[in-house]
This record gives structure tokens, sequence and C-alpha cells, in this order.
């Protein structure tokens, strides 16, 4: 029942807020952090309950083949957790952020169906209820992206509709043909079916029609080319989620879902993530150290890390998987970190454009050292998380004897470094160019200030705390990955 | 908790004490910050009884024999192990010995930034002994890089220009890093553990590029060339403390550390001459570029900092002779160097304190004014060019005889390059002889400069500027230690270093007895050659000062001989002075003396050596311009085309995923 509650709740949160934007403009403010709040604290309780079990809630009571699941693994596990805490962190963030923009209430509003959307697609154990949440993590995600109704908000939105919608559309023939196939949409008896009857060729034509969906969603080179257009220009809080947590859930959770779990992966479509992993960190690295703008340099260095989080599924070594699982941990929080950061940045100075800052080190103090663990984390520095998700990606494409992509993938690590000592050094250490008015620079707001906090602090933990992280949520979710196939008799032996 | 846990973590823990205590002073650019003397008092007090009681720990570590401690941490083979053995408690001894020392030594000074300085003194520390101590290479790795951060943070306390030196030193120090990850994955995927142990692993092909990568980081570390340009820069720009604790002392004795147990645990390589001969090589060539550089410094800093690479030349020379006395001498040579090193660059801090400048030009007769800096100096400086009986002239002969072990008894050309490293071991400490009397000469020596008279000379009405006396003796102190030390480690050298330090290390027992041979002769040699230079030099810039005319300008010649004169002739001879040139403008950092005049190859050697990192870089420059042209190309903004690339996409996923393989 509790599960239920993870779509439902946000859901429930916005129509109520729906009804008192119209007493109190600002009703959203708390509501919205509450119900964010309420959720991280359920997934955080989930991690410490499940112990690595699965648990299945039919709806209605209805049983499996016939009625909707939703299935909580040890896999949607970490991604509930990754959702609502970069949930939670934006909602705090939004408080103080979104004041500047009218029509508070309806941001929220739409955040919250985010959210929903996240936590539903994490959840559905049917491929149509997938598809759907995904549509409404889809429609949020293009309103919030031109909340800012300028004229660049709004063509970025449209790039991103029409990519999307092409995306999403193939997804959908996809599981059409899935259906046609197999007669049913209940993810774990398809499953059961397809181990049962073996791959045909109508499944194969759905893969890759599938896998097309999800990496445009990814955003791997060369199917990138919305996502520098539509994160940057996203209300900051948005920008988190949707570089944090979107690209994500929309992508890296449908590929290892249906693909590991239903149809099975063969090793061409391995190598396909593996090699399209590692184009995209190059390509996304060398684009980041060119940009001048903020948001969107960190736009560009997620296009490179979703890339190492696919390479390291495409290694097909359990130390593989559970580096990409950490890296999904990691770089939702050292990025969306990052993203407030920028946008605390924009918030005290009006200015993105990092050649022109400078010398705010002194000014920001939190800020500053937020961003700083947020590069530590980033460039793989101990002991912050992002040096062991790297490690163990490292290692595990030296045991399944890529040598020569680990060593590139080693180099690619000088590269992120080099973007990251870019932006300390042009928008915190350095000097100010001269016209740039330093003395009435203030720090940010105290409730931007304790959400960095929040972040900073976690980015440093899951270093730390890396041991009993692994073993409470990311091993689990490796499990699932290396069950492969078993998921459907798993679930339906529930 | 374990007592190996504390030298790791107690400096760590009261490190971020201090730096949470201290957080008002952690900006970098802080200007108009008022500085609070009672609580840097403090600061540098309790950091000061940290370092000694890590000391105390680390003394009893190393008096406890072998000491293992595990608990499991990550699976995948990961766990947390430590392990104190005679090499690795011996390393921690003179880390913690050093710290102490610096701790000391900086208490004196004014800085706007004592919290951040002290506590990365401290973390760092703790991280260095963290490496010592780690039986894990995962662990090792971790507290590697984390020394790396450190090294960039400390470096960073320095000049307005330090940034670009601690930036270029964490792209080198990154970079090798790297590489040793990379080594130690290999190596994992060889052996199948990470537990650091007695591998010994014959060199194939396969475990050659380990070999090699591993090297690479333990080199860059030790600042070996051609990974050692950020040190004559650091030197510059960093404060003297640092210089004299971290690339002096730590840094060598980290980098020697791994370069000693890649050698002697990790892999065999008596099979491979290549090998050995390779990374004689590179010490040879490290030896006699880093002196000639040294050579013709004016800045004291500068000098002792290319002095430091040079010794690095020695101590890879030494460990790749492959023989255990060549071992034991390179281990000893690390000990000494760290000892002189540290020693000198302190000497050079008390000068710069007494005078603000430790340019050659502006010192002189600093003798009378500051007798202990001066003696300490002297000892440190006839230490490093191998005089009997400083510890310089027993690690050399160790090392020297190891090259001669390597010796084949008839006559082959495969002691041709055996030779050759004999005789540039040779001419290096002849040269590292001729430019320390070079320093001492005119530092201490000669009439009292303009910048030091009117420090320790009373003026025309009788009053002094300062008092001409010693530095305080927080100053002294420590620099007086560190010369002791390199008497003791010299008259003593069978008692004390080599009997507890350096043969317990070695997984090969050595009994050898000091023995007059070809060694002896060759450093006799070397001390008589750098005599012969120094005199040669002196004579001719005397015989230059003495053609005085009377009616000139008298300015020029009312200072008396300036040291830095002495190798002008060096340096303005044919082949070498465009090279010289060129290095001092920077255009490139070392010189080989053998292609002297021709430019051509020394250009190509420019490029591909010295300047290779920055030229990957400013390449990786190059090349991220012409992609990221290319991708905004492709980025214009144009709908169709995102549409076109991902549909070219699609097209190639079904290609890809077809159902060939039915």
């Amino acid at each position: 029942m509790l599960i239920l509650l993870f779509p439902l709740l946000p859901i429930i949160s916005a129509l109520c807020l729906i009804i008192l934007e119209r007493f109190d403009e600002d009703s959203g403010d708390y509501l919205s952090s509450a119900t964010a709040f309420v959720l991280f604290a359920m997934a955080v309780t989930i991690i410490f309950t499940l112990n690595g079990g699965v648990v299945v809630y039919h709806l209605g009571g209805w049983g499996s083949p016939l009625g909707v699941d939703l299935v909580l693994d040890g896999f949607s596990a970490l991604f509930l957790v990754v959702i609502n805490l970069v949930g939670f962190v934006s909602m705090l963030y939004s408080i103080e952020y979104m004041k500047k923009f009218t029509a508070k209430a309806k941001f929220y509003i739409l955040h919250l169906f985010l959210i929903a959307g996240l936590n539903g697609i994490v959840l559905s154990g049917d491929i149509f209820n997938f598809y759907v949440f995904m549509e409404i993590v889809a429609f949020a995600s293009y309103a919030l992206i031109a909340f800012g109704v300028e004229q660049l908000d709004l063509e970025a939105s449209i790039r991103y509709q029409v990519l999307g919608t092409v995306g999403s559309f193939f997804v959908l023939l996809g599981i059409g043909i899935l259906y046609s196939v197999t007669g049913t949409l209940d993810l774990a008896d398809m499953s059961r079916f397809i181990s049962q009857t073996g791959i045909n060729r109508a499944i194969l034509f759905a893969v890759p029609l599938l896998l097309f969906g999800f990496a445009l969603k990814a955003a791997l080179v060369p199917f990138h080319a919305w996502l520098p257009d539509a994160h940057p220009t996203a209300p900051t809080p948005v920008s988190a989620m949707l570089s944090g947590v979107v690209i994500k859930v929309c992508s890296i959770y449908g590929i290892v879902r249906i693909f590991f779990g239903v149809t099975g992966v063969s090793p061409t479509l391995l190598q396909i993530l593996l090699y399209a992993g590692l184009i995209s960190i190059f390509f996304g690295a060398f684009s980041a150290l060119r940009q001048t703008d903020f948001k969107r340099l960190l736009a560009y260095s997620s296009i490179s890390q979703i890339g190492y989080i696919m390479l390291g599924i495409g290694t097909g070594t359990p130390l593989g998987y559970a580096g990409a699982m950490f890296h999904i941990l990691n770089h939702a929080t050292f990025k969306s970190l990052f993203f407030i950061v920028a946008g605390a940045v924009e918030h005290s100075t009006g200015e993105r454009n990092i050649t022109k800052l400078g010398g705010l080190s002194d000014k920001m103090p939190v800020t500053f050292l937020s961003s700083l663990s947020a590069s530590f984390s980033l460039g793989g520095v101990p002991p912050f998380g992002g040096f062991f998700s790297k490690l163990l990606i490292i290692l595990g494409l030296f045991k399944a004897g890529y040598l020569t992509v680990g060593l590139l993938v080693v180099l690619s690590a000088v590269f992120t470094l080099a973007y990251f000592l870019k932006i300390q050094r042009n928008v915190f250490l350095r000097l100010p160019t001269s016209h740039f008015p330093l003395p009435t620079i203030k720090e940010v707001p105290v409730l931007m200030r304790v959400s960095m906090l929040i972040l900073a602090i976690i980015c440093l933990g899951l270093g730390l705390a890396f041991p009993w992280i692994l073993k409470a949520i990311v091993e689990p979710a490796v499990a699932v990955l290396t069950n492969g196939c078993k998921y459907g008799s798993l679930i339906l032996g529930l | 908790m374990n007592i190996l846990l504390y030298p790791i973590f107690l400096p760590i823990v009261i490190g971020l004490i201090i730096l949470l205590i201290g957080s008002r002073n952690l900006q970098v650019a802080s200007f108009n910050r008022r500085i609070n003397p009672a609580a840097t008092k403090t600061i540098s007090l309790l950091s000061l009884i940290t370092a000694l009681i890590v000391l105390v720990l680390g003394f009893a570590i190393f008096s406890a024999g072998e000491l293992n401690y595990s608990v499991p941490w990550i699976s995948y083979g990961i766990d947390f192990s430590l392990r104190a053995y005679a090499f690795s408690s011996f390393c921690v001894l003179f880390a913690s010995f050093f710290a102490f020392l610096i701790c000391l030594y900086s208490m004196k000074a004014e800085r706007h930034s004592a919290a951040t300085y002290y506590s990365f003194i401290l973390i760092n520390l703790g991280v260095v002994n963290g490496a010592f101590l780690s039986n894990n290479f995962i662990i090792f790795i971790l507290f590697w890089e984390l020394a790396a951060v450190m090294l960039y943070l400390l470096i960073r306390i320095g000049n307005g220009n330090s940034y670009e030196t601690a930036t270029k030193a964490l792209y080198i120090i990154g970079f090798s890093d790297f590489c040793l990850l990379l080594g130690i994955v290999l190596l994992w995927n060889i052996t199948g553990r990470f537990d650091i142990i007695h591998y010994s692993l014959p060199v194939t092909r396969y475990s050659l590029l380990a070999f090699i990568l591993m090297t690479i980081g333990a080199m860059a570390k030790a600042g070996a060339m051609p990974f050692h340009t950020w040190i004559p820069d650091a030197s510059k720009d960093a404060s003297i403390e640092v210089m004299a604790y971290l690339p002096a002392s730590l840094d060598k004795l980290l980098g020697i550390y791994l370069l000693a147990r890649i050698c002697t645990d990790f892999f065999t390589l008596s099979l491979s001459h290549s090998l050995t001969l390779l990374l004689c090589s590179f010490g040879a060539f490290t030896i006699i570029a880093a002196v000639f550089m040294a050579l013709i410094q004016t800045n004291m800093k500068k000098l002792i900092a290319y002095m430091n690479i040079s010794g690095a030349g020695y101590m890879i020379l030494g460990i790749g002779t492959n023989n255990s006395i060549g071992i034991a001498g390179g281990l000893f040579y690390m000990l000494s160097t760290a000892l002189w090193t540290s020693c000198l660059f302190l000497c050079a801090g008390s000068v710069e304190h007494k005078t603000g400048t430790t340019d050659l030009d502006k010192l002189g007769g600093l003798s009378k004014a500051m007798p202990l800096t001066f003696v300490a100096t002297f000892i440190a400086a006839l230490s490093i060019s191998g005089v009997p009986p400083f510890n310089g002239f027993f690690s050399k002969w160790m090392i020297y005889q190891g090259l001669i072990q390597q010796l084949p008894t008839s006559a082959s050309p495969q002691a041709l390059p055996i030779i050759l490293f004999l005789v540039i071991a040779m001419f290096g400490s002849a040269l590292t002889l001729a430019s320390f009397i070079k320093v001492i000469h005119s530092v201490f020596l000669g009439q009292s400069s303009k910048v030091v008279a009117q420090f320790i000379e009373p003026d025309k009405s009788g009053n002094y500027k300062s008092k001409p006396t010693e530095v305080p003796w927080t100053l002294w102190f420590p620099t007086v230690i560190l010369a002791c030390l390199c008497v003791i480690f010299g008259v003593f050298a069978y008692q004390v270093p080599l009997k507890y330090f350096v043969f317990p290390s070695l997984p090969s027992t050595f009994i050898g007895v000091w023995q007059p041979s070809l060694a002896t002769l060759l450093i006799i040699a070397g001390i008589i050659i750098g005599v012969i230079i120094y005199f040669l030099g002196t004579i001719k810039t005397i015989r230059k000062a003495e053609t005085y005319i009377y009616g000139e300008d008298p300015e020029i010649f009312q200072q008396n001989v300036r040291g830095t004169e002495f190798y002008l002739t060096i340096s303005d001879a044919k082949p070498f002075s465009s090279i010289y040139k060129k290095a001092e403008a920077q255009v490139f950092d070392f010189y080989n003396w053998a292609f002297g005049s021709a430019k051509a190859i020394a250009n190509t050697f420019f490029i591909c050596i010295d300047r290779m990192l920055e030229n990957i870089y400013i390449g990786i420059d190059h090349l991220t311009k012409i992609v990221s042209t290319f991708i905004s190309e492709l980025q214009g903004g144009l709908l169709q085309i995102y549409l076109y690339w991902s549909l070219l996409g699609l097209l190639i996923l079904l290609l890809l995923l077809g159902p060939k393989r039915l």
C-alpha cells in the first residue's frame, strides 16, 4: 500500500494545490516541499526495510497477468531514492528561487506531476503504465522548460517536444510490437513468455525501436542535440531534476528493465551501449571544455557522465554494473548540486557567462564549498563518491577485457579535471574582470544554502560511506541486472 | 583502535578541526582580514604537538616490527588493510619527523591563512602515512590521489602566481596518477587481487605495460624528468616551507618508496636487461640535465629545486641497477636527499626571512650574521656533493658500487652504457659541488652586498635596521638538526641508517663493508673535478674583475666578485649559450650538452619531451576547438538537422541489431 503513495501522493498534493492556489498564492511553498520530504523519507525507509527483497502490489487485488501491478525491487529502490532526494532538494530550493517568476503555484503543480511520473515509471510493473508515466514526465518537463516563456525557452521546449515525441512514438511502436507478439502487457508475464518461446524476428525489430526511444531520452550521441538547449533554459530547480534524474529514469531504467529483464540482452546490444557511452563521454567532455555558459557547460557534462553509466552497463560484468548503479546515485547528487550552484550564482549576480564572473569564493562561501564538493565528486577525487563509481567502471572494463576502452576512460578523467578546474577558476577563484560589481554581491538566502549543503554533504558522504551504500543500495540493484530474464518467474512467483 | 590507524587519522582529524576553527581564513584571495595572533599561535602549537605525537607514534610503530591490521571494507577483494614493516614504518617515521620540523620552522612565520596552512600540512601528513602503510592497492591509490590534491592546495598557498603553478602541478601529477591507477588495474587483471604483496611478476609483454605505467606514477611523484617541470616553478611561487616539506621530503619518500616496491616486490626485472638499462638511462639523464640547469640558476630556491630533481635521478639510477647494493644505495640516497634538500630549502627560507630575497646576485657575506645557518648550509652542501664523511658520500658510493657490479667481467658492448652512467653520475656530483660552492660563496662568504648590508651593518648614524644576529631559534634549530643528521648518517652510516632503516627494508639480505675501490676513486675524482671547475670559473672572473680602469663608473666595480658569474664562461661557451638562453627563457627546461649546437634536435627534444605535457594540453585545446566547431555546425538550432541525426542513429541501430543472428 505504501508503494502506491509514491505516484499517488504528489498527484494528490498537486490537485490540492490547484484549489489552494485560488486562496493563497504562496501555499505551494511548504505543501510541495513537505510532500517531497515525505516521499524522500519513505524512499529511505524502503531502503532499510526492503533488504534486497521484492515487493509486488496488486492494484485493487487483481492478480498478476490481468491487473495492474506496482513492482518494487532493488533497482527501483535505487531510483526511488535518487528521484525523491533530488526532488526534495529541488523543491526546497524553489521556495526562494522561484520568487522572481510569476505563477509559482503552477510551477509546483507541474513539478509535483514530474515527481509523480518519475516515481510511477520506476514502480510500474506493466509496460503500458510505464509508457503512460513516461508521457506524464515528458509533458511536465515540456511545460517546465518553457516556464520562462521567453523566446529561447519556448524554442528549446519546442525542439525537445518534437524530438521527445518522436522518441515516445518509437517506444510506443516497440511496445505495440511486443504486445502483438506476446499478447500481454505485464512485464513479468512478457518476460516469462519470451524466455519460454524464445526470440523471434518481431521482437528483434522491437528492440532497436525501443532502444532508439530510450537513447533519445538519454541524449546519447547522436541523439543528444536537444539536451544542451533544453536543460539550461529551464528554471534551475528543474534543470537539476532534468539533468540529475529525468534523463536516467526515462532511459537507463527503461533499458535495464525492458532489455535486461524482458527481452534479454545480446552481446551486440551491450557493445552498442558501451561504444555509444564512450563516444558520449568524449563528445560531452570536449564540448563542455568550450562552453562559456555555466549551465550549458553542465548540460554537456551530463551527456558525458551519462556516457559513463552506459559504459558501465555495457561492460556486462557485475563490477561494471555496480559502478554504473553507483554512478547513477553520484551523478544525480553532484550534477543537481552543480546546477543549483549555477542557479545560486545566477541568483546573486544575474550572470551565467563564466568568462564574466570571478572572485565569488569570498562573497559566497557556502556556494563555493558546495561547488567544490560537486567538482571533486565530478572529477573523481577521492574520497568523494565519483571516484569510487569511476573506479568500479574502469575495473569492470578491464575485467571484461576492454583494455583500450579502459585506457580511454582513464584518459577522459583528465578532460573532466580540465573542465571542472575551468569552472572553479573562472567563477570562484580568480579576480573578476574590472566592471564586475563584486562588492555588491551577497550570499543567497538561507533555504537555498541549506539545499546546497544537503547535497554537498551527501556528495562527500556517498564516498565516505561507500561500503555501506554499496551493500544497502547498489548491490540489490546489481542483482536485478545480473538476474536478467529470471525477472519474470521471480515476480510471478511472489 | 589499532595503533596503525593513529598516524593516519589523528593528523587528518586535527587538521580538519583546525580548518573548521579557522575557516574564516579559508579564502584564497582574502585580503584585509585581520590576523588574530593568539589564534595563530594556538593553531601552530596545536599542530606542532600533533606532529610530535605522530612522530612518537611513528617511532613506536617502527620499533614494534611488523604489524598488520585489516578490516573488510568493500567487497570485490578491497579490504581496508594496513601493514607496517621495516620499509613502510621507517618512511612513516621520517615523514612525521619532517612534518614536525616544518611545523617548528613555521611557528614564527606570519601568514594570513595560518589555519589553512597548518591544517593542510597535517592532513597531508596523515594522507602520506596512509599511503605508506596501506596494504591494499585501492587504499593506496586513494591516499596517493589525496596527496596529489593536498599538493595542489599547498602550492596554492603562495604568491599571486601560484595558481598557475599549482594547476600545472595538478595536471602533471594528475596525469601520472591516472597512469598509476591504470597500472594497478592492469596488475590486478594479471594477479586477480588487490593486496600489496610480493608478486615478483616476470616482465612479459602484458605486465611490461603495467610496469611502465606504475613507474610513470612513481617517477612523476619523485620529480624525475620529464615530469619535473612543476618543481622549479613551484620553488618560485610556493612558500618555502611547503617546498621543503612536499617536493623535497614527502614526495621524494613517496615516489621512491613506490618505485622500490615496484622493482623489488611487484616485478622481477632480472631477466630483462634492457628494462633496467632504460630505468638507469632515465636516472642518468635526470642527473646530468638537472644539474646543468642548476649550475646557471641565480636564485637559491630554484637552484635547490633543480638539485632536488637531480637527486631523484641518482635514486632511480640506484634502483635501476637492480642489485641489492644498488637498491640499498637508492634508498639510502632517498633518505639523504630528503634530509639535505629540506635542510637547504629551510636555510634558504632563513636567508629570505633575514634579507627578504634569495637572489644570489643580491646576497653576500651573511656568514658573520648567520653562523648557524651558514654551517648547516655548508654541511648540507658538502653532503649533497658527496664529500666524505657525510651521508652523500656513502649513499653515492653504494650506487656506484651497484653500477660497477652490473659491469660484465669481460669487455663487451654491454659494458658501454654502464660506464657512461658512471661517468655521468660522477660528473653530476662534480657539478653539484661546483654549484654549491657558488651558493656558499655568493650567499655567505665574500663582502656583504647592498641588500645584506642594510640588515647586518650599521648605517651612517650607527643604527641597525635589524639586529645583526642569527634568525630565531625555531628557524635555525630544524636546519641544524637536519645538518647533524647528515653528519651522523655519514659517519655512522653502517651503524645507524643502513642497519636500522635501509637493509631491513629489502627482501634480500646484503652484507657488505666499505672498501676502497673504483667507486671511491670515482667519488674522489668527482670532488676534484668539482673543485677544478670552481677554480677555473673563479680565476677567470677574478681576472675580469682585475681589469679595473680608473675613471670608469666605479659603481660596477664596487661589488665584489659575484658567485653567479663563476660559470658565465660555461653558459657563454659556443655550443651551450643558445641552449642556456632558451632554457632560461623557459623555451625548454633541460639541457643536453651532447646535442649542444644541433638546434633542430634540441627543438625536437623540447617539443617531444620537456613540454610534452603542455603541448598535449595545447594540442587538446586545438582539437577541442575543431571538435566544438564541428559540434556547433550540428548544433545549429535547426530542428530538421537534429531529427536527421536521430533518424540516422535509428538506422544504425536497426542495422546493428537486425535479425542476422537469428
